[in-house]
Order: C-alpha cells, then sequence, then structure tokens
C-alpha cells in the first residue's frame, strides 16, 4: 500500500490510521478528501492517512473490504471504526471517530 | 475464458447444470450479462445461484466470487457442503471466493456513496484474472442501504455497466417484497438479461417450489412455471423438454399376464400405452399390475414398480400367493420395485423420484402402485402428467391404479382427470349378492382397440389370475357360486336336452321301424286279400256255372221232352 500512503500529518505517530477509500475522481471522492481534511484537522489526535483509489487498487478493495465508496476505516488501539459516504455530516463523523 | 455454450438466437450461454432449468432456458445464463433470481424467502435463490457457479467452475477454468449479503462465510461455507458439489475442494484451490458481505452494525452512515467498492472488489478478489462468474447473493441488503431509489437506481446500473465491461457472468439474487414493489426491485428486474422467479408457497402442509423465467433478453425460453425440488445435489428441475415427441408408435400388444384379459383388450396393450386400473380397496389392482410386469419380465424386458402403500418384500410375498412369483425377475436385475421412502413429501418430489428411478433402472415397463396419492389438485395433477409425458416420450408402457372409495364411476372420472389422459381403463368393483362379494372387471375404454363391453369376474387362486365370463340372468350379472350354480345347471340342461332329444330320436326311430313293420305287414295282409278276393270271384263264376248247370240239369230231369232235348243240346 505503500505508495498510497498520504501523509497530512505527523507521521511519526503510527498508533491510528485514517484510511479512506475512494472509487475514481468522482463527486463524492472529491468531497469525501475534502470532508476527510477538516475531519484530519479537528481530530485531537496524530493519525496516519491514507487514501485508497479501488479503481486503481481493486486488490486493496477486497483485501481491505469495501463495499462501498468512500468508506472511511478509523484504526485506534486495535479498533476499528467504519463511516461510510461523503463524510459532509464532519461533526458525526468526529464524534463516530471520538468513541 | 468461459465457453459459450447453447442453442438458437441467443449463442453464447453458460450451462447451470441444472437440466430442467437449461431446457427451460434453451441453454442457460447469459454469459457475460446479469441475470436475477427473485423469489420469496427460502425458495432455493442461494442454492440455484450458487450451483449454477459452481457447476461453471467445473466446466470452465478461472475464479468464482461470491459475495453474501445475509450470511456469514462460515455459514454458507457450511450450507454448500450439504450438497455434494464439493465446494470445499474448490475453495481450497482459491478458485472460489467467498465474502462476508454483510453491512456492519457498528458503520455510520454520512452521505453520499456508491457501490464502486463492491465492484472494485470482487475484481481485486480474482485479480490477475477476471472472475469467470460472481454471485452476488442477497443483494437487496445492500440496496436498502442506499438513501432514494434514484441512487438504486444509479448503483444498479453502475453494476450491470461493470459487469459487462469485465466480460463475467454475474447472478444477483433478491428477496421479492411484494409490500415494496417499485423500489429496486422493479429496478433490478428491467436492468437484468435474465430474470428468473423462484418461489416457495405451502400448499396442504407440504409446501411446492416453482421456478420460471420472467425475462431474458434476446433469447427463447419456457413460459411455463416448472416445479422443482431441493435434492443433495441441488435445484432439481424435472426436464421440461419442448421438444416434440417424436416417439414411434408401436403396434405390438402386450400381455397383461391374464389370458381373458388379453382377449378382452383385443390381444393386449399397446406398447408405450398408458393404462388405469380404478377400483375399491382389495379389488386386486396391484396383483393385476404386477401380473403384467410379471409377464413383461418373462419376456426379458426391463420393469418398474413403484410402490407407495406396501414395502417392496411385502408385496413379493403377497403376490407369490396367488401364483405370481417375483423373486427370479429380481433376483436377475429386470425387474425393481421401488419402495417410496418419504410418504409426507409433495408430489413434485414423488414426481422426481420416479423419474430418477425410472432412468437409474433403464425401465421399460412401469407400474405405480397408486397414482391416487396424488390428489386432485392442480398441481399433482400436473405432476403426474408430467410422469405419464415422460414415459410417452420414452416409450414406456405405464400402468397406473387408482383406489376408488366408491363404486361410481363418476365419482372416478370427476375427481381425477388421469382416466381421461390414459388410454386404457379397466375398471374393477365388487359385486356382492348371494351372500358373497366378487370381483367384477370392465374395460370402460381402450384407445385403438375393439375391446370388449362385458362384465368379467376376476378370479385369484393358487395358479394365477383368470377371468370367467359372468351370465347374464334376468338382466343381473351372476357372479361366484351363483355363475358357478348358473354354469352347472346350464351344463346339466344341456345334458338333459341331449338325453331328451336322443330319446325322441330313438322313439322316433321305433316309431318309423313300427310303422314300416305295419305297412309291410298290412301289405302282405292287402295281397293275400287280393289272392283271397282273386280266389273268391272264381269260385263264384264257377258256383254260379255249376248252378246254371244244375238248374239246367234240373228243368230236364223234371220236364221230359224239349226242354230236356234242348238242355242236352245246350251242354254239349
Amino acid at each position: 500500500m505503500g505508495e498510497a500512503w498520504n501523509d497530512r500529518q505527523d507521521t511519526s505517530d503510527d498508533k491510528s490510521t485514517l484510511e479512506l477509500y475512494v472509487a475514481g475522481d468522482n463527486l463524492n471522492s472529491r468531497r469525501a478528501v475534502a470532508n476527510l481534511d477538516e475531519v484530519v484537522r479537528r481530530l485531537d489526535v496524530k493519525t496516519k492517512v491514507l487514501i485508497v483509489d479501488v479503481l486503481k487498487e481493486p486488490k486493496t478493495a477486497f483485501t481491505r473490504r469495501i463495499f462501498v465508496t468512500p468508506s472511511l476505516i478509523y484504526t485506534v488501539g486495535g479498533r476499528q471504526n467504519l463511516v461510510v459516504g461523503d463524510l459532509s455530516d464532519v461533526n458525526g463523523v468526529l464524534e463516530k471517530l471520538r468513541t | 475464458m468461459v465457453e459459450p455454450v447453447g442453442t438458437g438466437t441467443y449463442d453464447r450461454k453458460l450451462r447451470t447444470g441444472i437440466d430442467g432449468f437449461d431446457c427451460m432456458s434453451e441453454g442457460g445464463l447469459p454469459v457475460g450479462k446479469v441475470s436475477a433470481v427473485v423469489g420469496t424467502a427460502g425458495a432455493g435463490k442461494t442454492v440455484f445461484a450458487m450451483q449454477s457457479m459452481i457447476h461453471c467452475l467445473r466446466s470452465n477454468p478461472g475464479v468464482g466470487v461470491v459475495v453474501s449479503f445475509e450470511q456469514s462465510t462460515a455459514s454458507l461455507t457450511a450450507d454448500l457442503a450439504s450438497f455434494d458439489w464439493n465446494a470445499a475442494e474448490l475453495i481450497e484451490q482459491g478458485r472460489l471466493i467467498v465474502i462476508d458481505g454483510r453491512p456492519r452494525a457498528d458503520v455510520l452512515f454520512s452521505g453520499a456513496f456508491d457501490i464502486s467498492g463492491l465492484l472494485a472488489m470482487v475484481e481485486g478478489a480474482a485479480a490477475p484474472d477476471r472472475p469467470a462468474c460472481v454471485v452476488f447473493d442477497g443483494i437487496d441488503t445492500l440496496m436498502t442501504l442506499l438513501s432514494s431509489s434514484s441512487s438504486q437506481r444509479l448503483e444498479l446500473l453502475r453494476l450491470q455497466n461493470h459487469i459487462q465491461c469485465l466480460g463475467t457472468t454475474a447472478i444477483l439474487t433478491l428477496k421479492a417484497n411484494p409490500a415494496t414493489s417499485g423500489g429496486f426491485e422493479e429496478i433490478a428486474l428491467y436492468m437484468a438479461d435474465c430474470v428468473v422467479e423462484m418461489r416457495r408457497e405451502g400448499q396442504d402442509s407440504v409446501s411446492r417450489r416453482s421456478i420460471w423465467i420472467q425475462k431474458y433478453r434476446g433469447s427463447g425460453h419456457s413460459l411455463a412455471r416448472v416445479p422443482f425440488i431441493v435434492t443433495f445435489k441441488g435445484v432439481e428441475v424435472e426436464g421440461v423438454d419442448s421438444r416434440p415427441n417424436t416417439a414411434q408408435v408401436s403396434n405390438d400388444r402386450l400381455s397383461m399376464g391374464v389370458t381373458q384379459l388379453d382377449e378382452m383388450l383385443g390381444g393386449g396393450l399397446f406398447r408405450g400405452t398408458s393404462t388405469l386400473i380404478s377400483g375399491a380397496p382389495g379389488t386386486a389392482k396391484t396383483t393385476l399390475g404386477l401380473a403384467f410386469l410379471n409377464a413383461m419380465c418373462q419376456r426379458g424386458e426391463r420393469a418398474l414398480g413403484i410402490c407407495f402403500d406396501e414395502r417392496p418384500n411385502e408385496i413379493v410375498r403377497n403376490v407369490s400367493s396367488v401364483g405370481i412369483d417375483l423373486t427370479p425377475h429380481i433376483a436377475s436385475g429386470l425387474l425393481h420395485l421401488h419402495g417410496i421412502a418419504n410418504q409426507t413429501a409433495g408430489p413434485d418430489e414423488f414426481a422426481y423420484e420416479i423419474a430418477t428411478a425410472i432412468r437409474q433402472h433403464r425401465a421399460r415397463h412401469l407400474l405405480i402402485d397408486p397414482i391416487s396419492v396424488f390428489t386432485q389438485e392442480a398441481p399433482a395433477q400436473n405432476a403426474v402428467r408430467r410422469i405419464i409425458q415422460l414415459c410417452k416420450r420414452e416409450g414406456i408402457t405405464v400402468i397406473l391404479t387408482s383406489l376408488l372409495d366408491r363404486n361410481a364411476l363418476e365419482a372416478e372420472a370427476s375427481r381425477s382427470y388421469v382416466s381421461t389422459i390414459c388410454d386404457t381403463w379397466v375398471h374393477l368393483t365388487y359385486v356382492i349378492h348371494g351372500g358373497e362379494r366378487n370381483r367384477a372387471l370392465t374395460i370402460i375404454k381402450s384407445r385403438g382397440t375393439a375391446h370388449s363391453n362385458q362384465v368379467g369376474e376376476l378370479l385369484l387362486d393358487d395358479n394365477g389370475l383368470t377371468i370367467a365370463r359372468t351370465y347374464t340372468e334376468e338382466g343381473e350379472v351372476l357372479m361366484g357360486s351363483l355363475r358357478w350354480q348358473k354354469e352347472r345347471a346350464n351344463e346339466q340342461a344341456i345334458r338333459d336336452a341331449e338325453e331328451e332329444a336322443a330319446r325322441h330320436y330313438r322313439e322316433a326311430e321305433q316309431s318309423v321301424e313300427e310303422l314300416s313293420g305295419r305297412v309291410t305287414s298290412l301289405s302282405n295282409e292287402l295281397e293275400a286279400k287280393r289272392e283271397e278276393l282273386k280266389r273268391l270271384s272264381q269260385k263264384a263264376a264257377m258256383i254260379t256255372q255249376l248252378e246254371r248247370e244244375r238248374r239246367s240239369q234240373l228243368s230236364r230231369l223234371r220236364s221230359a221232352g224239349e226242354p230236356i232235348q234242348q238242355a242236352v243240346q245246350e251242354v254239349p
């Protein structure tokens, strides 16, 4: 997944990661990426951010079991949170990620 | 990658391995297209889809991907293991990939999304090749996550487009819910190139399943709703053979094993025809049917008996008491008696089991004892019709026994239409008269045969079955000991008449003899009388002469002279 890593924040803290799976460059993908920026900015935890285009990397979509796009997987402390959609409800997403 | 098969206008088809369905669809599902399997819960949609996919993987190279939106991988794998498809082997080889697609309970939905992930995932699962076949099992579950019907429509079109680009064959299964029709189900049905509907419905404590093709773009297909069953082999749809029946019509007459009955039937049954033997309990329907099978085995032809009521070994024992020994035929393998194990199954299961038994035994002659286990409801009657059609097509001679509680024929005719489709109908009744119960046999119909209109009495004894001609006495048919009495009485009467005639002859002969004797004696007498008459007449003449002479002499003596002279002169 190397080249897909996209550091938005401090990469030294690998305790948590945010993986955003999108399908090509469509409206949902662009909205999701933009909303993810805000989420990352407002999230008070340092996290790794990864954006994957499933159309380019179907194998990853299979291994990560991505059914719908955009999908955001937040891994922290061995737990995973899943958010589906273009993340338009940033407050809701933040609330979900903090639980 | 996928070998296209099929015939007709649509020349790229993927066989499902379900013979009946491949027949209905004229070759199977469309290759490189989306097929939708819709139906109620428990109809067998998943079985159909998985069976088709596994058959595809067995006959083609490549990888199959199944995404199950309703059950876990473990659960689906366990389900697959209950069929004889050896799916575990395919999974082990990595040729069958099972993905758990159940939505996670803790997922947060935030804004718009689409199913590109699913399509990418399926592609990724089979990478670097394209998947040969994809199953989305219970895709309605995924679709309901989409907020609006317009996005559902959009996603289904995306799916269709993607599948066509991939060139893979996709099978979607979805639950049909009439309450929410107008939703994505309808869109799915419009979108799919082939729509198969499967239905399960309860009826008389037996649930029935049926399958039909709702649409098939660019291909001919059967319009019929066809019953199917699910066995360890998966979905089994009975062969719906749309080819015209080209089976040869035979003029070969087959003995029913009862000489007199063959005579009544104008020489026996035609090969490849169907015969109904109806009658009240105990009228020897089974025995008559087995007599036929016995006769066929004696000809060296393969025969099959389907027994619902009795176990095969009971049947063998019971008919041995009337001189029919089936054991050598069973030992030689010519005869197979197939007991139906599951008595509670539905008509379609029965029909399937019978069809399978016919194939396995390569039977040329069939007895179903009794056919009346099939009720008069339409589905059961359809099952019967399919069995008879199969037999007609294969040139199998079939005998069906049917139990009747009442003696009325009208009741039989209305109860089941079997009697109308059978070529020959033999009816057995009890006739109770003179303190006894006897079996009466009539042939109600026999197509293409100048059959007897007489009622026969069916007799069973150690030596087998015979039919006695019954006697009509003042409009009443006599049977049993009355018939015996009548037969004896008739024999006596004939003997009496013969004796009487002989006596009359003798008497007449005597009279003739006597009369001719009398004639002889009378003619003798007559002759004697004539002789006497002659004698008498001569005597009379002589007497007259003598008298005249005496008189003349006397007159001469009384008067001398001339008169005496004259008299002397007169006598020279």
